[in-house]
């Protein structure tokens, strides 16, 4: 990793962010906090989504278990699936330690085409069927146990992204093939990963974040903002 | 790539940005979500004038064309946007990034089967899409689609000419596109690039910049061996040079291309094909119809496509209705003079720079505006000449001389090189003006300038002698050239031979681009390095007197700079803005 660009000192304290609720008008006055770094953010907690110009919108799940199930008004499941099924079809849990993950049916699902009965551990490139709903399931990183759900065919989430992370303690969003979100561009890689209850991103290349020039290393909030000329992207809570 | 708006604005009331999409022929786009929960694409699109009424093209509807929904303004922002339907999977071009030795030739042929349904409603609707290339064909949820089109239409010539526009596209131009004169063929010849293309992964002329595609769109032809055999007839009859030896319409072309088998292409939707399609098949091969359905059918297959296209018929580009204000793309300029686009020799393969668009321009004016202008910078010629001849004679007439002049021998002289001047920049500003628009090579210039050179010449030596002027007076005899001067020699109270003296002063006149000089199209009002040059060559070809001459000569270039009018830099910055506009979208 490349961190030969002089560091400047940074212009914004910790103490300057205060984790409180979400702000009353976050659209209309986001861009004037921005610039003023005096956002009050909220911190992220299990959910968010991921928006990155050019590549596409991501539904980040940080919870060891997530409950796939029909996305309806007022739904709790994790993943809300625009499809003929159960309001809790399935439930995908993280062995913390192996970082495998295991299928829990709750109702009709199949793995590669293998209706399945009890909890079944999944491999890289399984294909799940959960009634009318595709996803195939990727661990792309060797070395990170964070997995990719893929919509596959007219299988749409609520609301509408392009895939699923379940993320463990990192993902990595690059041009590698291997990463989690995969980006056709100049080389630049951006890790987000957990560091006690804070979400933090790592960049190998200069970035502007949440207003704050040439910053290789952060905290993320909802709502927090990561552009550079190569690659942008922001965060936003589900609700 | 760098985005405007950023996740949660809202830049059009009503609708929250997502994230960015992309950037395409005319802007960014967007993916937003309306209030309600509506997913849409938004095109930001710097000015539009969508109140033209030809924005019939919003209203079509067809399952392989990207359907516009709607187009807002914004008054303070001076944006429109466009909102349109969002296709969330991969474009065509994405796909054979993906894939660069090109699909399967079933997937292929989906493909192309969509893509050439969708283009041909867009001309039964009497529309020219132009710009038709993988980035602007998208994918989803198993639709193909078409966007992009008929917005070129919308968006006025202003934003046309942004340099944003078109980057690439000339890999999928077809060669009359230069000529300005086109309709639904390029379509045709951007579909056989693009058959070429998912069949192989490559474009069929490719190079390493736009000059060298084009030069091979307009002059090689395709290397088919890639190509699988049956698909052969189809590329090569869709990229003929010739617009009138292509297919003239799309569903001739889907004809000898081959169906493709569904069953072989997961995740694509069957492709809903013209009815004229339907009816070819039926009528090029009888042999498949059962007998019972051959009699209802027979009588009708004489015409399997009822709107056959009428050959260059006009179709309402903004190149052929200029809705706003008269297009100031002066299309008989000199680039599209030329009847055939095919180059001659290299110097048309060039793309056009300002200076074909200020020729063009000047060659728009009429006679009396020439004449006017002409007369005017005379004007300025003699006033400049006087200044000029004031200038040189404070200077330099009285340390060169070789003797005192008397007050008459001043006169004489002042009298003598204010004419010589005088004369002389009228005749370069008249030959100049006839030439500022023509595309006349230098060498028969140079024929020109040697004769009227050495007129000029003549007549000095005449008014000289008229004037019974000395011409030893001022004549140093010192010169770069020796044996010049032995010509050269005149005792005093004698002149020049007047056969040298023509020949001597046509020689400057045909050496130095004077026209240069003296036409509006010219990077700078006053060039002193020009003048200074111009002086060398006076000096080097030893006009009498010496070295006198060498100055009268560079002021006479500086008088004729003085006198001639030049476009300002703010006009060679519109010129430079039509020549790439012109480059890029034909």
């Amino acid at each position: 990793m490349n961190t030969t660009w002089k560091k400047r000192p940074r212009t914004v304290s910790n103490s300057t962010r205060v984790l409180a609720g979400p702000p009353n008008n976050s659209s209309s006055n986001s861009r004037y906090f921005f610039r003023t770094n005096k956002k009050i953010m909220k911190a992220v907690s299990d959910r968010f989504l991921m928006w990155i110009d050019a590549v596409g919108g991501y539904l980040v799940s940080l919870n060891d278990q997530v409950v796939l199930g029909q996305a309806r008004p007022g739904t709790q499941v994790d993943i809300p699936l625009v499809a003929d099924i159960a309001g809790r079809h399935a439930r995908i849990v993280r062995q913390k330690e192996e970082g495998d993950y295991v299928l829990e049916p709750l109702a009709d699902v199949a793995i590669q085409n293998q209706t399945i009965q009890s909890p079944t551990l999944l491999h890289h490139g399984d294909l799940i069927t959960l009634g009318s709903a595709q996803l195939q399931f990727t661990k792309p990183h060797p070395l990170s146990p964070s997995a990719r759900l893929d919509l596959v065919g007219n299988t749409r989430t609520n609301p509408f992204v392009d895939g699923i992370l379940l993320m463990s303690e990192s993902l990595i969003i690059g041009s590698n093939m291997a990463n989690h979100v995969v980006y056709h561009g100049e080389e630049h890689q951006i890790v987000l990963f957990q560091q006690g209850e804070q979400l933090c991103c790592q960049s190998d290349y200069p970035v502007e974040l949440d207003g704050v020039v040439e910053q290789s290393t952060g905290e993320l909030f909802y709502g927090s903002q990561i552009r550079s000329d190569r690659i942008s992207l922001s965060l936003e809570d589900t609700t | 790539m760098k985005f405007t708006y950023i996740t949660g604005d809202t830049p059009l009331d009503g609708y929250t940005i997502k994230r960015g999409l992309g950037r395409g022929g005319f802007g960014e786009v967007y993916f937003a979500v309306s209030d309600v929960g509506k997913e849409v694409a938004l095109k930001k699109v710097d000015f539009m004038d969508a109140d033209r009424g030809d924005n019939l093209v919003l209203n079509i509807r067809h399952p392989h064309l990207v359907q516009l929904f709607d187009i807002k303004h914004d008054d303070q922002q001076s944006e429109s946007w466009i909102i349109m339907e969002y296709m969330s999977g991969k474009s065509l071009r994405d796909v054979l990034t993906q894939q660069p030795d090109g699909l399967t030739s079933n997937e292929a042929s989906a493909w192309f089967f969509a893509i050439a349904s969708g283009v041909h409603r867009l001309h039964l609707n009497g529309f020219v899409h132009r710009d038709l290339k993988p980035g602007n064909i998208f994918q989803s949820e198993g639709d193909v689609k078409v966007g992009d089109y008929g917005l070129s239409k919308l968006i006025s010539h202003s934003q046309r000419n942004n340099h944003t526009r078109a980057i690439g596209t000339c890999r999928y131009m077809a060669p009359e596109i230069g000529k300005g004169n086109y309709g639904n063929q390029i379509d045709i010849y951007a579909l056989g690039i693009m058959l070429f293309e998912l069949l192989t992964g490559d474009i069929p002329f490719d190079g390493e910049s736009d000059a060298e595609i084009l030069t091979k769109h307009l002059t090689e032809a395709p290397d088919l061996t890639k190509v699988p055999l049956e698909y052969q007839t189809a590329i090569r009859k869709a990229l003929e040079k010739d617009a009138d030896k292509r297919y003239q319409n799309v569903v001739d072309m889907m004809l000898d291309v081959p169906e493709p088998n569904y069953e072989l292409v997961p995740g694509f939707n069957r492709a809903s094909l013209p009815k004229e399609y339907y009816a070819g098949i039926r009528s090029t091969t009888p042999t498949s119809v059962t007998p019972d359905q051959a009699l209802p059918v027979q009588p009708v297959p004489t015409q399997p496509v009822p709107a056959q296209p009428v050959k260059n018929r006009q179709i309402p580009t903004l190149d052929i209705v200029p809705v706003i204000e008269p297009t100031p793309v002066p299309r008989q300029g000199t680039p599209t003079k030329k009847p055939e686009y095919i180059p001659p020799n290299t110097r048309h393969r060039k793309p056009p720079t300002w200076i074909d668009v200020a020729k063009g321009e000047l060659a728009k004016k009429d006679k009396s505006q020439r004449l006017s202008e002409l007369t005017s910078s005379m004007i300025r010629a003699v006033v400049g000449t006087g200044a000029a001849t004031t200038l040189l004679f404070a200077v330099f007439l009285q340390t060169l001389s070789n003797k005192t002049l008397s007050s008459v021998e001043s006169t004489q002289w002042f009298i003598w090189l204010m004419s010589v001047m005088l004369l002389s920049s009228w005749a370069v500003l008249i030959l100049g003006k006839f030439w500022e628009s023509s595309d006349t090579e230098d060498g028969p210039k140079r024929v020109v300038m040697f004769a009227v050179g050495a007129g000029l010449g003549a007549l000095h030596l005449a008014i000289g002698n008229f004037l019974q002027l000395d011409f030893h007076d001022l004549h140093s005899g010192v010169s770069y050239w020796p044996w010049v001067m032995e010509h050269w020699k005149f005792a005093a109270g004698e002149s020049p031979a007047l056969a040298h003296y023509a020949v001597f002063t046509g020689l400057l006149f045909a050496i130095c681009r004077w026209w240069n000089h003296a036409t509006p199209v010219r990077t700078s009002q006053y060039d002193l390095m020009g003048a200074f040059m111009f002086a060398l060559v006076a000096w080097f070809l030893p006009v009498a007197p010496q070295p006198l001459m060498p100055g009268v000569t560079a002021l006479t270039l500086i008088v004729i700079q003085f006198s001639a009018p030049n476009f300002t830099s703010q006009q060679r910055k519109e010129f430079e803005a039509i020549a790439t506009g012109w480059w890029q979208n034909g």
